[in-house]
């Protein structure tokens, strides 16, 4: 776990809509369109939230046909908790 | 044949610029059309080929009337303005295909005509040149070249010398001769009085849109020269 | 200086055609008393809006030196370079290809005289730029300093600064002009074609690129770690040091050692600029006959890429689309956010009609069709005198358009529905529905510039940017398409793939509809 990442993941964690976003993913994998559902930003914002959390690796996209469906990457999220434990 | 019978055009603002004009052109003419800056003759001219619509009257193009049949009648003919408007985004050569395939010359006999006629008037180097880089007197070359080359019944011409070298004045003037001498007719427009006599076996004097006079150029002409009729008719 | 005075006076009435105001028949006078009255107008109101966004930004920086490092030396930079090019482009063509620069040389007029008057009207261009970008950040600086003295030193390197990009642009534009004079000859395709490649990588690198720069790294990287600029910049504009008033003066000198060579050598250079190298090598002739359908297409096509101003407004939406598919290409899954992130404004869940509508928006902005009657200019008269119906003329103009526009809209189809997945009854609607929105669009820009003919025109930009037909067709589609869409996706989300092809339906009818009236409006021909 490089310092680099540390600071990709902790700056992608570091705004409120981000966090839901996440808490959003923990329980079911979303299309963009019902992500967008649950806050009351326009398209471009929201759109903008989830490329920052696809490019520091924080969530994870498929695509099915025609819809891109987001998900935690749970790999990282267990490389961060374990960093947590270390903490500890 | 082209005959016009009883022509007269009014422009939007109100001026007559043609009125009740007839004239006729027949096969083997050499017609020069003269008159005073004004007088009607590049309207008359612009009328023969639908440019200008016109009020009254019609014009027949072998018994066809343009009005009726435009682009049959069209396709008989050939027209030079006066001033050589090209398209300056190609070279002389797609020019002339594009006027051959217009007028439908086939390859083999559009081929020899744009090299004999090239060579004539002294074009010959030019042709894959765009026509933007041409000058004045290259523009009316090549304006000319379309006009022979698919050997109209009927060409029209607005003062045709202008902005041409010696060679090719004499050039041009053999090429009319040689179109009519093969059964078309030639109307042109000119301000140089000499050439009109010289060259032309009939004239047409117009004045303020109406005719004044025409006919075979020995009898216009009498013992006097064109300058001399010409002067008198208008009144100086 | 009288003379350079009259030249200048000259120059700009030609430029800004003040005559046909004065001078003018009723119907010219009219027309360009409202185009200067919307111009001034226009500049009245950015104006306003830029020198007041100006002035915000300046207040947020607390000293003058930040004022001086953040502001005032990018903006200088920025200015040198714009009006660098500008000169480059533009301010050599105003010296050495005036087409009436034999006659003036004919005159008694020195052609010094001649070479500072057109120096001077491009520079005072240049200036306009300088000064838009720079005098409020110039006083808010000198208005913050210890130094007020300085604000006539800080004024003269302002009219300093456009001089020497204006010298050096002329100067180079004239080498590049010489080196490549066959290119921009005047009809020559590889200009449009290389303008319209230039203007694809702008959009593109708006469009890709733009947004991830970092402007405070490429700062800290240009103006704080690169040893070059910062020696040039540290001691040099606006930083009221002895060191700026040494350089100040050197560059005065160097500004009038530059227009000393280019009076000295103006009249020699504007004689080669008129002698263009004719082809050395004999290029094959070709004499193969074409139907005259073909012929007149191929006319328009020469044509139409003979005129870089015609080809950069027009190609707009193709670039747009071109640049949509690449991008969807690239990044699938993030186009497919897009447009479904768009669609659940509306609650819309199919992504390829979005799509298809996406597309046919931007292939809106391309339409040749309401400036291709009038750019036949005096030319139409040698067309009517062809054996051409009217019928015929108006058919090529059509099919050239779609010529230009279909095969696009096929390439992006075959690409996206690949990208994207579609099925075939979606694969038929992203084709069809732009198609006749495209077919629609040319249709209407057609019957406008029929109805709205403008042969008399000098200059083609007026035309292709300013005419009613243009403005009218352009706006007027937009509208149209824009608002069709918006009711589609708002009414009819649930059923939107059947609402959509009942809109291709009405669109078609509309299309034919037009075209039929065109019969009243041909005459203008």
């Amino acid at each position: 776990m490089t310092e680099e990442l540390l600071n990709h993941y902790f700056r992608a964690l570091a705004s409120k809509t981000r966090r839901d976003i996440i808490s959003l993913l923990k329980d079911d994998c979303l299309c963009a369109g019902d992500i967008g559902k649950y806050f009351n930003l326009t398209g471009a914002t929201i759109s903008h939230h989830l490329k920052i959390l696809s490019e520091s690796n924080l969530i994870k996209r498929k695509k099915v046909k025609q819809t891109v469906y987001y998900s935690l990457n749970i790999d990282v999220w267990n490389i961060l908790i374990k960093w947590f434990c270390e903490m500890k | 044949m082209l005959e016009i019978k009883n022509l007269t055009k009014i422009y939007p603002n109100g001026k007559k610029a043609v009125s009740n004009l007839s004239m006729t052109v027949a096969d083997g003419d050499l017609c020069g059309f003269i008159g005073k800056n004004g007088a009607g003759k590049t309207t008359t001219l612009k009328a023969c080929l639908t440019i200008h619509d016109f009020e009254t009257g019609d014009i027949l193009l072998n018994g066809l009337s343009i009005k009726s049949a435009p682009t049959e009648c069209k396709r008989k003919m050939a027209y030079v303005p006066d001033t050589p408007i090209l398209e300056t985004y190609l070279t002389g050569l797609q020019y002339l295909n594009f006027i051959c395939d217009i007028y439908e010359v086939p390859t083999h006999t559009r081929r020899k005509r744009i090299d004999y006629l090239s060579n004539c008037l002294g074009m010959n180097n030019k042709l894959n040149d765009l026509i933007s880089s041409y000058s004045h007197g290259m523009k009316q070359k090549i304006s000319l070249i379309g006009a022979f080359v698919h050997k109209p019944v009927l060409l029209i011409l607005d003062e045709p010398f202008v902005g041409l070298d010696p060679e090719a004045f004499i050039q041009l003037k053999r090429l009319m001769k040689e179109l009519c001498a093969s059964g078309g007719s030639v109307l042109f427009s000119s301000h140089i009085l000499d050439v009109v006599e010289k060259t032309c076996n009939k004239i047409v004097i117009i004045r303020n849109g109406k005719l004044i006079k025409s006919g075979r150029t020995e009898d216009i002409l009498g013992t006097n020269d064109l300058e001399e009729v010409f002067m008198e008719l208008n009144g100086k | 200086m009288k003379m350079i005075y009259l030249l200048v006076k000259r120059q700009f009435s030609e430029v800004f055609k003040f005559n046909k105001i004065f001078h003018g028949s009723e119907k010219e006078k009219r027309r360009y008393f409202l185009i200067f009255s919307m111009i001034l107008l226009g500049i009245a109101i950015f104006a306003v809006y830029w020198f007041r966004n100006m002035s915000q930004i300046s207040s947020i920086f607390q000293s003058s030196q930040d004022i001086l490092n953040y502001l005032i030396k990018p903006l200088s930079l920025l200015s040198m370079i714009v009006i660098f090019f500008s000169a480059l482009i533009r301010g050599s063509g105003i010296l050495y290809t005036d087409k009436n620069i034999n006659v003036y040389f004919a005159y008694p007029i020195q052609t010094r005289d001649i070479a500072l008057a057109k120096l001077c009207f491009t520079y005072l261009w240049g200036l306009i730029i300088a000064v838009i970008l720079l005098i409020i950040p110039i006083l808010k600086y000198e208005f913050s300093t210890q130094h007020p003295l300085f604000i006539f030193f800080d004024l003269f390197q302002l009219l300093l600064l456009p001089a020497i990009s204006i010298l050096l642009g002329v100067i180079l534009g004239y080498v590049f002009h010489r080196q490549m004079g066959r290119v921009f000859q005047s009809g020559s395709c590889i200009r449009s074609l290389l303008y319209l490649g230039l203007l694809f990588c702008f959009i593109g690198f708006m469009f890709f690129f733009f947004q991830d720069i970092n402007f405070n790294d490429l700062y800290q990287k240009w103006f704080v770690r690169t040893g070059f600029l910062n020696v040039l910049t540290k001691s040099t504009f606006f930083t009221h040091s002895t060191e700026a008033i040494i350089f100040t003066i050197i560059l005065f000198v160097i500004v009038v050692l530059l227009a000393y060579y280019i009076t000295k050598t103006y009249k020699k250079w504007c004689l080669k600029t008129q002698v263009i190298d004719t082809r050395k090598k004999v290029i094959r002739r070709r004499y193969q006959r074409k139907t005259k359908l073909c012929s007149l297409l191929l006319r328009e096509l020469y044509r139409y890429f003979s005129i870089p101003v015609y080809v950069m407004n027009s190609m707009l939406g193709i670039i747009a689309l071109l640049l949509f598919t690449i991008y969807s290409c690239i990044e699938t899954e993030n186009s497919l956010m897009y447009l479904e992130l768009f669609g659940s404004i509306f609650e819309v869940k199919n992504i390829s009609v979005i799509c298809a509508f996406v597309i046919s928006l931007l292939i809106t902005l391309t339409n040749v069709t309401y400036a291709s009657i009038s750019i036949e200019g005096h030319n139409h008269e040698i067309l009517k005198a062809l054996p051409v119906s009217a019928k015929e003329i108006v058919l090529v103009k059509y099919l050239f358009h779609l010529f230009l526009t279909v095969p696009v809209i096929g390439i992006t189809t075959i690409i996206l529905g690949v990208a994207f997945e579609m099925s075939v009854s979606e694969w038929v609607l992203f084709f069809v529905l732009p198609t006749v929105f495209t077919a629609f669009t040319g249709m209407l820009g057609l019957f406008m510039n029929l109805l709205f003919p403008n042969y008399e025109w000098e200059n083609v930009t007026l035309i292709v940017k300013q005419s009613i037909p243009a403005i009218f067709t352009v706006l007027s589609s937009l509208f149209i398409n824009g608002i069709t869409f918006w009711a589609v996706m708002y009414f009819f989300n649930n059923s939107i793939i059947v609402a959509s092809y009942v809109l291709i339906g009405i669109f078609l009818f509309l299309t034919v509809n037009i075209g039929i009236s065109l019969k009243w409006v041909v005459k203008n021909l």
